[in-house]
């Protein structure tokens, strides 16, 4: 059983097996969701507004429990969003992360292998300063009005 | 168009809902033409999108700021709620 708290956003979760919520979730009551696996077996539990719903001082005490704090947005892209942006090629891009991935630098994120790559600020830097720094051998960006 | 999201976000529903993250699509969709929204805690609103390929209901939970994602989950129930 895993228990978190998110302070940025007051939600407290406690996770009742390692197995995806792939069942979907339904609502128990005003701020509480349940959350079920592919067999339909509770999974999850998740309770929003929580300092308002639970006593947190207790909850707060749990040995393992697991605080995450940030209250920052979080800024990511898909390859596709990241090539609009930017004005070039989805390929290009594509490209560009396949060579850095072939050198080493691990960069962006997939939830499996049939997933899009999400690339997050820091892979985004990442990409740039790649770029930058290896002009040659990248697809060169149609020139307007060609 | 970048994703904004909260750690809550990133850190559970990325793991917890895996198979939401193949809809990243349907989350941006819902931003603009939910076909269903309710007011949720802390001024955050529930955006719901039907998703053909599971046949099923999106719900999606947006920050006050009507753009940073917190929460994304099939609503089993939405159905029938609305059928009432």
């Amino acid at each position: 059983m895993k228990i978190q708290y998110f302070s940025g956003s007051d939600m407290l979760t406690i996770d009742l097996s390692d197995a995806p919520a792939t069942g979907g979730s339904v609502d128990a009551a005003e701020g509480i969701l349940f959350e079920y696996d592919d067999q339909d077996r509770l999974v999850g539990i998740e309770i929003s507004d929580a300092s308002e719903r639970v006593d947190m001082t207790d909850i707060k005490k749990t040995p393992d429990i697991i605080i995450n704090d940030s209250t920052e947005p979080i800024i990511s892209y898909t390859v596709t969003a990241l090539a609009e942006e930017w004005e070039v090629s989805t390929s290009s891009i594509q490209k560009t992360i396949q060579a850095m991935r072939k050198a080493g630098p691990e960069v962006g994120k997939q939830h499996g292998p049939t997933f899009p790559i999400i690339l997050y600020e820091g892979d985004v830097t990442a990409i740039e300063q790649w770029r930058e720094a290896h002009p040659q051998g990248r697809p060169k960006e149609k020139a307007v009005g060609s | 168009m970048n994703f904004k999201t909260t750690e809550y976000f990133e850190t559970r529903v990325a793991h917890r809902h895996p198979e939401i993250m193949t809809y990243r699509c349907y989350i941006e969709k819902a931003l603009t033409d939910a076909v269903h929204e309710e007011d949720d805690v802390k001024g955050r609103t529930r955006l719901y999108i039907y998703v053909p390929e599971e046949d099923k209901y999106l719900r999606v939970i947006v920050l006050a700021d009507g753009e940073t994602i917190h929460n994304a989950f099939f609503d089993s129930h939405f159905r029938r709620r609305m059928n009432k």
